[in-house]
Formats: C-alpha cells, sequence, structure tokens
C-alpha cells in the first residue's frame, strides 16, 4: 500500500532510528513500512496517525 | 540510503562459519582419540563454541540494536540449549556405561528432548511477548519455512524408507532442520521488505 511515511518523516527531519523509536518497532519495520511492501495493522496505523496528527487516510492511500 | 545495505554477504559468512564448525564436530565422531570420556569433553567443549558463535554471531548480523524482548528470548533459548547440551551428555553416558531398564532407561533416553521441547516454549513466548508486529510476521513465516521443510524432507524421506530404498529416517534430526531452515528463511524473507 502507498503511504506517505518518507515524506511525513523528512518534514519532522527525523531519521527512520528516530520513527522506529517513536513507534517502538524495529527500523527494519519502518523501512518495510515505507517502501510500502508491509501493510500495518490496524493499532500500528492509528499509531502512526496520532503520532502526525493526520487521519490514517491521508497517510495510507488505498490504490483499489 | 540509510537503510539498503545488503546483509546477505554478512549472513552467508555466517552460514559458512556454522557449516564448518558442523563439520568439525562430526569430523571428532572420527577421531579415535575423543572415543572415550574425552570425546565428552570434546562434544561439550565443541558444542560451548558452537552456541557461542551463533549466539553472538547472530546478534552482529543485526543491523540494529536488540531489544529488550529479543534479549531476553535469546537469553531463554541459549539457556535451553546449554542444558540440552549437559542433559544429552548426560544421557549418553548413562545409556552406554550402565545397563538400565525399565521406568528409569524410559527417562534417561527420554530426557534430551525435554529441554528441546523448552525451547518450542521460548518460541512461543517470544511470539507472544514481541511487540512489533512486522518482527513477529517475519518470525511465523520463517517458521512456516522451517515446517515445510520438515514436512517435505520427512515425506519424501518417509516414502523412500517405506520401499526399503534408503534407512529410517533419523527422527531426533527433525528438530535441527527444522531449526536449520527457520534460521536460513529469515534473511531471504527480510530481503523482501528491503
Amino acid at each position: 500500500m502507498k503511504n506517505r511515511l518518507k515524506v511525513l518523516r523528512a518534514e519532522r527531519d527525523w531519521s527512520q532510528a528516530d520513527l522506529a523509536e517513536k513507534l517502538q518497532v524495529s527500523r527494519q519495520t519502518i523501512n518495510a513500512l515505507e517502501t510500502g511492501k508491509y501493510d500495518p495493522s490496524l493499532p500500528l496505523a492509528f499509531k502512526i496517525a496520532r503520532l502526525f496528527g493526520q487521519s490514517i487516510e491521508t497517510i495510507f492511500q488505498d490504490e483499489a | 540510503m540509510e537503510d539498503t545495505k545488503p546483509v546477505w554477504p554478512k549472513w552467508a559468512l555466517f552460514f559458512v562459519g556454522v557449516l564448518a564448525l558442523v563439520a568439525v564436530g562430526y569430523g571428532m565422531g572420527f577421531v579415535p582419540l575423543f572415543r572415550g570420556p574425552l570425546g565428552y569433553v570434546a562434544l561439550f567443549v565443541w558444542f560451548m563454541v558452537f552456541l557461542a558463535y551463533t549466539y553472538f554471531g547472530s546478534a552482529r548480523l543485526k543491523a540494529d540494536r536488540l531489544g529488550p524482548i529479543m534479549k531476553r528470548y535469546r537469553r531463554r533459548l541459549a539457556i535451553a540449549m546449554i542444558s540440552y547440551c549437559v542433559v544429552l551428555l548426560g544421557s549418553l553416558g548413562l545409556l552406554r556405561g550402565s545397563r538400565l531398564s525399565g521406568v528409569l532407561l524410559w527417562i534417561v533416553a527420554a530426557a534430551p528432548a525435554i529441554p528441546i521441547l523448552g525451547v518450542l516454549v521460548v518460541m512461543g513466548l517470544y511470539l507472544k511477548e514481541e511487540p512489533d508486529e512486522f518482527e513477529r510476521a517475519v518470525h511465523v513465516e520463517s517458521m512456516l519455512w522451517g515446517l515445510g521443510a520438515v514436512l517435505a524432507v520427512t515425506t519424501v524421506w518417509g516414502f523412500l524408507s517405506n520401499a526399503s530404498v534408503i534407512p529410517q529416517p533419523p527422527l531426533f534430526l527433525v528438530f535441527p532442520l527444522f531449526c536449520l531452515s527457520w534460521g536460513v528463511s529469515q534473511p531471504l524473507i527480510r530481503r523482501r521488505y528491503q
């Protein structure tokens, strides 16, 4: 699934490691999320949305 | 890029080391010097070296620092494997040295399986405790690869031995086979998400 994680992270000048720490996941998880190769569960998606102060739909784009 | 460093050469090197150590252990069986009581000491030392190599080697393969859950899992795994080595050597010694019978024979013969069952519990606890869903997914998938490898090999072997083409499969090697394919599949699965 496409997402704006990388852009949002860059806007805040956070490294992958920074974001990983904030979400309490590994850096590899962040990488897998950013490349769109791994889709997060709803709880993690909400956590991400809350962290960036945006709705899930504005961060993740459903291609369907 | 901060995160697309290829890690597979490191993994390949690590597995070459593992295979070399296994070969050394296997080769020890052919050295007459190690057939007596010295063999037990040699086997114990070899196992500890093997364990230390895989324990510290696998930690270095990780690009990230190990989280507290991973650390706890690895500590539990190490304890289970060290007890496996001790119980296995003790059991082998008792089985060879004395004429056991009845319940005692059953207990001594099955004892090495207990720490291995412990490893299963440790794996289950890790999946339950790991808060990172992606890590959990990678582990579950690699376990499925391990399961697939075990089922494939034992099914083919089983039919071949049914027809007396090859001997009966050594069932105690099923678990090491699971662990091997579980370990090998992990970097391959992770590569897909890079």
